[in-house]
């Protein structure tokens, strides 16, 4: 299949949607049209010359009109749960209706878990019972894009990064700071496996999933960068980058997380689809008082002023530490048969460019 | 120019375009300089009917207009024109002939040319012709002013000023971002206010370097050196792209003064040679009669009492109380410079490009010229 001539990028004001704007459009590879939800999204990508639409993701009918005339699209919608569940949910019969074949999914390799179990591809089942909620709504958006698309005979393919970095990713400006703070911490001596991919082999990615055969639609695809990258490599090199001493990150005890509380669970479930049309039938006078009630039985910190101002310290987040303790490599094997996908960024030069960037934000 | 009646008779105001800048700035602060300043809001003027009808919850009496060429004779004393920025030359001039006074929005104009015409139909005209700068009513710029005027921290001798982070300003119309309506992105927007202070504080710019990342369209990134006659230089970074530090400070001879840009009433002193600075909220000076019991006076404007004071002034200008603190002669200085910094620009380098993306800016180049 030939590079289609007009490419939509849905969600184009996010950090991957607007690195696959910049460099398709910079690189000359086709006519780009952004699409975002409203005005404010606008400042990164009116940089450029580009017939930008307005769209709200979650609408089979705006989104389609802003579809109309292309030839393929990006889907890289970022969001809470329910916006990641409803944007899928509109994205199949949008570009059906729109007259668009090729779509291109970014999913994520959190629908196995950050903690993947050995030995894990794209064939192994999915749950969207699990502990973090950013996955199951991945999980039944997959689902439900994959079955929409085989009904309305669009071509979907769906790519599945883990940990993605580059330049304006919030993730190395957090370790950034956290590294100039001296707060950065690793467990289990960082040996646990980073599922890096740099920013431009995803866009590279998306790319070759463009043009791919058909044949290679109504699949799912994990891609990687080409080296086994450790967490400690990761932090190791982005303190080196940075000009920080990487003996100042702490290497701490696997942290202890308390049972996930029943407000938390509470939050989890008010999430979902079901949940959703039963809070939408309640009262606006009653959802107060409810939100009220919960609120009120939080405790509230007790004040102390007696204390020596101490020395900032790790703070570990749930997430991470899931991600941390990853023993597995993800392989991009499948991807490098099916879409002839080797990556062309190293991770070394991927970082590089990415403390570049990061510097470039400082001056 | 002055008009001789009496403050208890309301100052009658046309509001001039009803998108979110009028909804969430000038409206709220119309009211809250009512126990002040007694201005009755008697006209709306927008294209957009839903957009009127939104302003019309906070003025229900207000006549509603869809051009400033339908206000009557005398309806109102002064206009507040707060339109997207290519409207703001016609519909000044167009205002100022009829008699109206006029406090025009920032950016004043979308080219110098424009800015100078509305200069001199309010000269003309014999009508007040304000711009919405209202940076110079912060309690900061007037303290930095003092500082540099009165020598006490010594000369003034460089600066650094870093402001931005990704956008949150809940435009109603796309056309800040449309370069066929917005004549620049973050420099024009931002800068705008920040090159209006350091000319106030620093006078004329004797050399400058100016790049952004516009690459066909408006920049979302820009960074200015600037050396002032003086001998002050500096440099200012803005973006409305990311997240930067935000940061302004002022150094002279003898300590420093910081303070964020958009922060109105709190800065940070240090003076050389002490082991700590000293911050914290301003106040005014302490009355002297009070003795040693009193160590400062009242709380320093906040940023939203800032921006009704840049009404009050018009207000008070108007009935010859007291000066503009911005008038357009002033403004209009900032927007040669920023047109001078366009006409010059330079692309930023953007580290992370791909050599195929470079090849693309060159062409790009090429084929489009550099903008204006």
């Amino acid at each position: 299949m030939s590079f289609p001539k007009k490419v939509a990028v849905v969600g184009a004001n996010g950090f991957v949607g607007s690195r696959i704007v910049e460099l398709f459009h910079l690189s000359g590879l086709c006519e780009v049209v952004p699409v975002v939800r409203g005005v404010n999204a606008l400042p990164r990508l009116s940089r450029f010359e580009l017939p930008w639409k307005l769209a709200d993701a979650r609408r089979p009918e705006a989104l389609a009109d802003a579809l109309a005339g292309c030839d393929a699209v990006v889907h890289a919608v970022v969001g809470d749960p329910r916006v990641i569940e409803a944007a899928a949910a509109a994205l199949v019969p949008a570009a059906a209706n729109a007259g668009i074949r090729r779509v291109v999914y970014l999913s994520t390799a959190s629908v196995h878990g950050q903690n993947p179990a050995l030995g894990t591809t794209e064939d192994s089942p999915l749950s969207d019972g699990q502990e973090i909620d950013y996955n199951n709504a991945k999980v039944r958006a997959e689902r439900r894009l994959f079955a929409d698309a085989a009904k309305q005979s669009v071509e979907l393919i769906a790519l599945r990064p883990s940990v993605v970095f580059g330049p304006r990713d919030r993730w190395i400006t957090t370790l950034a700071d956290e590294l100039n703070r001296g707060v950065a911490w690793l467990i289990n001596g960082g040996t646990g496996i980073c599922n890096t991919i740099h920013v431009d082999n995803l866009v590279h990615a998306v790319r070759l999933s463009m043009s791919a055969n058909a044949s290679a639609s109504g699949q799912a695809y994990l891609v990687g960068d080409h080296e086994l990258v450790t967490w400690w490599d990761f932090y190791r090199e982005t303190a080196l980058g940075l000009g920080l001493d990487p003996a100042t990150i702490h290497q701490i005890p696997m942290p202890a997380f308390p049972a996930k509380s029943w407000l938390s669970k509470l939050d989890g479930l008010r999430s979902s689809p079901t949940a959703q049309k039963l809070i939408a039938q309640v009262p606006r006078v009653l959802k107060g008082v409810a939100k009220g009630a919960i609120k009120g039985l939080s405790p509230a910190p007790e004040y102390n002023s007696w204390y020596l101002p101490g020395v900032a310290g790790p703070s570990p987040a749930r997430e991470m530490v899931l991600l941390q303790q990853c023993a597995y490599r993800l392989p991009s094997t499948k991807a490098e048969r099916l879409l002839g996908y080797q990556p062309p960024i190293s991770f070394a030069h991927g970082l590089k460019g990415t403390l570049d960037w990061l510097k470039w934000t400082r001056r | 120019m002055a008009d001789p009646r009496p403050k208890t008779e309301p100052v009658k105001a046309a509001l001039v375009g009803c998108g979110a800048l009028a909804e969430l700035y000038y409206a709220p602060a119309l009211r809250g300089i009512q126990s002040a300043e007694p201005v009755r809001i008697t006209t709306l003027v927008d294209p957009n009917a839903a957009r009127r009808a939104v302003l019309s919850g906070f003025f229900p009496d207000a006549r509603r207009l869809s051009a400033v060429d339908e206000l009557n004779q005398g309806e109102a004393d002064f206009a507040i024109v707060a339109s997207p920025q290519k409207f703001h030359a016609a519909q000044t001039i167009s205002l100022l002939g009829s008699g109206v006074h006029v406090l025009c929005e920032k950016p004043m104009a979308a080219t110098v040319q424009e800015a100078d015409a509305m200069v001199a139909a309010s000269v003309e005209h014999r009508r007040l012709l304000s711009v919405g700068l209202f940076r110079r009513f912060f309690p900061t710029s007037r303290i930095v002013h003092e500082l540099v005027a009165g020598g006490t921290l010594g000369r003034p001798v460089s600066f650094e000023w870093m402001e931005g982070g990704p956008f949150n300003w809940p435009a109603a119309s796309p056309s800040f971002f449309q370069k066929s309506a917005s004549p620049g992105g973050v420099f024009a927007d931002i800068g705008t206010h920040v090159l209006d202070l350091l000319l106030w504080w620093f006078g004329e710019p004797e050399s400058f370097d100016y790049e952004d990342d516009a690459l066909g369209g408006i920049e979302a990134n820009a960074r200015l050196r600037l050396r002032f006659g003086s001998g002050v230089s500096g440099s200012l970074r803005l973006s409305r792209d990311t997240a930067i530090p935000n940061g302004t400070r002022i150094r002279f001879e003898r300590g420093s003064i910081w303070f964020q840009g958009a922060s109105a009433d709190s800065v940070v002193v240090q003076l050389d040679g002490c082991s700590h600075v000293v911050r914290g909220a301003l106040h005014s000076a302490p009355d002297q009669a009070g003795g040693v019991g009193t160590g400062f006076g009242a709380s320093a404007s906040t940023y939203s009492q800032c921006f009704m004071e840049q009404i009050l002034n018009l207000c008070r200008a108007i009935r010859g109380e007291e000066a503009l603190v911005v008038p357009g002669t002033a403004a209009a200085k900032g927007m040669d410079l920023i047109e001078r910094c366009y006409a010059a620009r330079r692309t930023m380098s953007m580290p992370w490009l791909t050599p195929d993306e470079l090849a693309g800016i060159e062409r790009l180049a090429l084929s489009r010229g550099t903008r204006k």
